[in-house]
């Protein structure tokens, strides 16, 4: 039965709070943060996954454990949040869970979380730049999710409250294509 | 006209033969009684002879005068008549044969002006088409030249671009290459440092 907007935020935002509370007992909301970022990355770029979570046909035994073996590596309690999103025929909204989780830590903690993109995994020296660079630009303090991504062959790729930079070397080797494409070499015109 | 004068005709020659059968039939007594005679007077003919003759001539005149002369000069009159009419008759045909022909032959001048206009005008428009007809294959040959010239610009520009565009492909695949393969973690990290030197407002 579809529902309707408002009872879906409300929805949303309360998975979102049942979460975040979870994760501060534990001491892991940064971290609970960063996986729920990759779970929706995972069930956005794998449609055939998504329709599995999405069938409410499974038996609950059977989804549960093909999320267990899809996410083995995220924390226990993420997973067994998933599952019961997925129980509930709701892992659709999955998405707007995690958008409203990082919204409450950001404004429960005054801080901004930012994510990070690089070839290799940054080191303490490389954290403190970026804090400080980004940190002087919203005033706050900054928390850095780390994404480690090879395609961008260099550089960095950054992103905060929807916005993002592109400094990585294969968007500007892509750039210098482009421009290479389009140089006017002379001759008859 | 023909007839009345062959009737003249016939009078005429029975007055002329009645009066010469007499003057002729005088001397015949003459003849008859004639002496003979010497010297001049062989020529000259004697009273018996000369009298009938003066008789006869004085008849036939009289007959003449009476009726042939009348007659011939009627004759004449309607001849001359006829004669003047067939002058004035012809007099007035050449007058008309030459309004005739004046109005030929300033039919003909017109026809020569109409018919050398008419020509000059064929030429004219013949100039015309000829003119229109070579400026309209010009401009065609023209258009089609610059149609060719645009196609050939064209593909040179897109072959061109095609070349650019895979000399592009392949520097930046090579470049790519050498950074995937090459590039150590320090250099990665300078190129982290260098990006967080150059990043713009994330919060503008």
């Amino acid at each position: 039965m579809p529902k309707n907007r408002m009872l879906i935020k409300k929805e949303v935002s309360t998975y979102a709070q049942v979460l975040l509370d979870a994760a501060r007992q534990a001491g892991r909301q940064y971290e609970i943060s960063a996986q729920l970022e990759e779970m929706k990355k995972v069930v956005r770029m794998s449609p055939g996954f998504a329709e599995v979570l999405r069938d409410t046909s499974l038996p609950e035994a059977t989804r549960s454990e093909i999320i267990g073996e899809a996410f083995k590596e995220f924390d226990p309690d993420m997973i067994k949040f998933v599952t019961v999103m997925a129980d509930r025929g709701e892992i659709a909204l999955l998405p707007q869970v995690a958008a409203e989780y990082d919204r409450e830590l950001q404004e429960e903690d005054n801080v901004v979380i930012l994510d990070v993109a690089t070839v290799i995994p940054l080191d303490d020296e490389l954290r403190e730049k970026i804090k400080a660079k980004f940190g002087a630009q919203f005033g706050k303090e900054i928390a850095l999710r780390e994404h480690v991504d090879s395609w961008l062959l260099g550089g960095m790729n950054v992103r905060a409250n929807g916005k993002r930079i592109d400094c990585c070397t294969a968007t500007r080797l892509d750039k210098m294509r482009v421009a290479l494409s389009d140089v006017t070499t002379g001759g008859e015109r | 006209m023909k007839a009345s004068f062959k009737k003249l005709a016939a009078r005429t020659g029975a007055v002329a033969a009645l009066a010469s059968s007499m003057a002729f039939a005088l001397p015949a007594f003459a003849f008859a009684a004639e002496k003979k005679t010497s010297g001049i007077a062989a020529i000259l003919p004697t009273m018996d002879e000369f009298i009938p003759m003066v008789v006869a001539f004085l008849i036939l005149l009289a007959i003449l005068a009476k009726w042939g002369w009348p007659m011939f000069d009627k004759v004449l009159v309607k001849r001359e008549n006829t004669i003047r009419a067939a002058l004035e008759q012809a007099e007035e045909n050449r007058i008309e044969s030459e309004r005739v022909l004046k109005e030929y032959q300033d039919r003909l001048i017109d026809a020569r002006e109409e018919a050398s206009t008419i020509v000059s005008e064929a030429k004219q428009q013949a100039e015309a088409q000829r003119a229109e007809i070579t400026s309209r294959a010009q401009d065609e040959a023209d258009r089609i030249i610059a149609k060719a010239r645009e196609t050939i610009k064209t593909e040179q520009q897109a072959a061109r671009g095609e070349l650019q565009a895979s000399v592009a492909d392949i520097a930046v695949a090579a470049m790519a290459k050498v950074v995937e393969e090459d590039f150590s973690d320090a250099d990665h990290r300078r190129l982290i440092e260098r990006s967080i030197e150059e990043v713009g407002n994330l919060n503008a």
